[in-house]
């Protein structure tokens, strides 16, 4: 119980030094606590009253004004930029000029209004700028230490924000990734093929496998060969056709195995352009339904087409059936290639044509 | 008894089919790829049974399923878990996830075929015959049954009727929910979905989805959700918790 309020308590400290709707609060409590030091402290009694009322509101303005210089302007200038050396020494030169005006403050009240302390001036200038330091040095650290407590108090609230935006958008790309919809279709299609024909079953199971080993792992590589992706299209297409009745898929690739394995691309660039043309290519006649694609190197470039044949008669019901995979792909080549690439998407009264050419 | 499925890849039909042949003498009528032949076949043919897979393309499964003849009782078919909910509300006998399990199955054909059977032997002018404040009169095969408020365990909507579940016995009569709910006025029984009123007393355990009364699962609809948790629980219970 007394430990739980002890927690409180802290807790309730740490929240006034470090939130904005202290803050008024704050700097009020500040200057009250540094008057009272300076009030009870270092003005020699023997002068006069007048000198004595003078002297504390020309400290109190002179050490005020160099806390605040410190903690708004050498700071955030200085030392939050890593630049110490800077720091520390316009600190020091913020000290002297601060001493230094007290002096000179000092100076002129003698000479326009009390000659007769002119004797002590050696000594109290002596006397001064020593409590003078010893009071304004453990100010700056005190005030220096809780704005360092701010801004560290900040940054980790903001690193930790960031680093959840960036799991979510990991977990949501993730959720993209694998379609739950077509995994348990297909695993619904193996329980019939393993009664009707169980090597054809096999044959199905180790595609599958193949395509989620490359959906789970290699999509989370920045980089995965040429040869691996059109793998993985070639799964995805043939398992495709176990779904459908009527799918004619061909995969044309115009370069040699080696060219294919020492090219690296980043990983489901055509994946959204081929799932599309299984989506459009729906025959509602029961015809034959057609994709192509053909991956060819060409001077030092990669030219991707993907064709599907489109059924005239077909309407989707669904219009936004392209929901979020063309814009998603499209702003994913925009941030790889800025300006390198060029897409082109035809589309006719019985075929859909994709054209995607990218840099090696 | 006949039945018909409907589903966009062909091997799932083909399961389909080994599927219902293994566990009921159904006869199957015919498999279709999309709901408009379907719907052709509908025209002439009236079968007791459609299994209904759910994302096709051209027609949905869920739209088509509102355009059915009355009498055809709804199986879903879906690897979609989320339409879940939804299905209830079409009055759907049950819903299948696939790959779909045996026992499963059986299990929702057995449903279907006790209330095609309550629909054809009960004369469909089955009616409720008198009420009072503890019990009610249904006719019934030309009898009259006296059912006692409180022996009764939950009412399901389906189509045109009622199925009154109580501890012996399923009675089918034709009414709608609301008019059965608003005739049984005890404070006891909720309405938790759109084809359900359950009677709180028999309640033995419930989740977010779902209510379980004697080895009976009532699925809880969303929009009811809320109102059924906090007046089943006077009130201790917040939604989420």
């Amino acid at each position: 119980m007394s430990r739980e309020l002890i927690e409180q308590r802290e807790k309730l400290i740490i929240n006034f030094i470090i939130e904005d709707r202290y803050r008024i609060c704050r700097h009020v409590l500040f200057c009250l606590v540094f008057f009272s030091i300076i009030f009870f402290n270092s003005i020699p009694s023997d002068q006069s009253e007048n000198y004595r009322y003078f002297m504390m509101v020309v400290v109190y303005i002179v050490f005020l004004a160099m806390v605040y210089v410190n903690i708004y302007v050498l700071v955030p200038k200085y030392f939050f930029k890593t630049r110490y050396f800077l720091y520390l020494f316009y600190l020091i030169l913020t000290v002297f000029i601060g001493i230094n005006l007290l002096a000179q403050s000092i100076k002129l009240y003698q000479h326009f209004f009390d000659n007769s302390i002119h004797v002590y001036t050696n000594k109290i200038e002596v006397r001064g700028i020593y409590s003078a330091i010893v009071i304004v040095v453990p100010m700056i650290m005190v005030t220096t230490t809780i704005k360092l407590l701010q801004k560290w108090k900040k940054d980790s609230l903001q690193i930790s924000e960031l680093q959840t935006l960036t799991l979510n958008m990991e977990l949501n790309e993730l959720k993209n990734q694998i379609n739950p919809h077509f995994l348990f279709n297909m695993l619904n299609n193996v329980k019939a093929l393993i009664r009707k024909n169980p090597e054809t079953a096999t044959i199905v199971i180790i595609k599958l496998s193949e395509f989620l080993r490359y959906q789970l792992y290699e999509n989370n590589e920045e980089k995965t060969p040429l040869n691996s992706e059109i793998t993985f299209l070639t799964n995805f297409l043939e398992l495709e056709k176990i779904r459908q009745e009527n799918l004619i898929i061909e995969i044309e690739n115009l370069s040699n195995q080696r060219q294919l394995n020492s090219i690296f691309i980043p990983p489901n660039l055509f994946t959204t352009f081929v799932e599309n043309a299984v989506k459009h290519s729906i025959n509602i006649s029961n015809e034959a339904a057609c994709i192509k694609i053909s991956i060819e190197i060409k001077n030092k470039k990669l030219h991707f087409t993907c064709k599907n044949s489109v059924d005239p008669n077909y309407k989707n019901p669904q219009k936004n059936y392209n929901g979020l995979g063309l814009p998603n792909i499209k702003r994913r080549l925009d941030l790889l290639y800025k300006n390198d690439y060029s897409l082109d998407i035809k589309s006719t009264k019985n075929e859909y044509i994709v054209n995607l050419i990218l840099p090696i | 008894m006949n039945c018909i499925i409907i589903d966009d890849e062909p091997l799932a039909r083909e399961e389909m089919q080994m599927l219902i042949n293994e566990t009921s003498d159904l006869t199957i009528l015919g498999d279709f790829s999309n709901a408009m032949i379907a719907l052709d076949f509908l025209k002439n043919n009236e079968p007791d049974i459609i299994f209904l897979d759910i994302e096709m393309p051209l027609v949905n499964g869920l739209d088509f399923a509102e355009k059915i003849p009355k009498n055809c009782l709804v199986i879903f078919t879906t690897a979609y878990s989320q339409y879940a909910l939804k299905s209830y509300e079409l009055d759907a006998i049950d819903y299948l996830l696939k790959p779909i399990d045996k026992n499963r199955l059986e299990k929702s054909i057995n449903k279907a075929v006790l209330y095609k059977n309550l629909l054809s032997n009960s004369t469909p002018k089955n009616t409720l015959e008198s009420e009072s404040d503890d019990f009610l009169f249904i006719k019934a095969d030309r009898k009259f049954y006296k059912i006692n408020h409180v022996d009764i365990l939950f009412i399901e909507g389906l189509k045109d009727y009622v199925v009154i579940h109580t501890k012996s016995q399923k009675l089918i009569t034709a009414m709608n929910l609301k008019t059965i709910h608003q005739k049984i006025s005890t404070k006891s029984f909720i309405r938790v979905s759109k084809s359900y009123v359950v009677n709180t007393d028999f309640i033995d355990s419930f989740d977010n989805h779902t209510i379980f009364i004697n080895e009976n699962e009532v699925p809880i609809g969303e929009v009811y959700r809320a109102n059924f948790i906090s007046q089943y629980s006077n009130g201790l219970l917040d939604l989420d918790q």
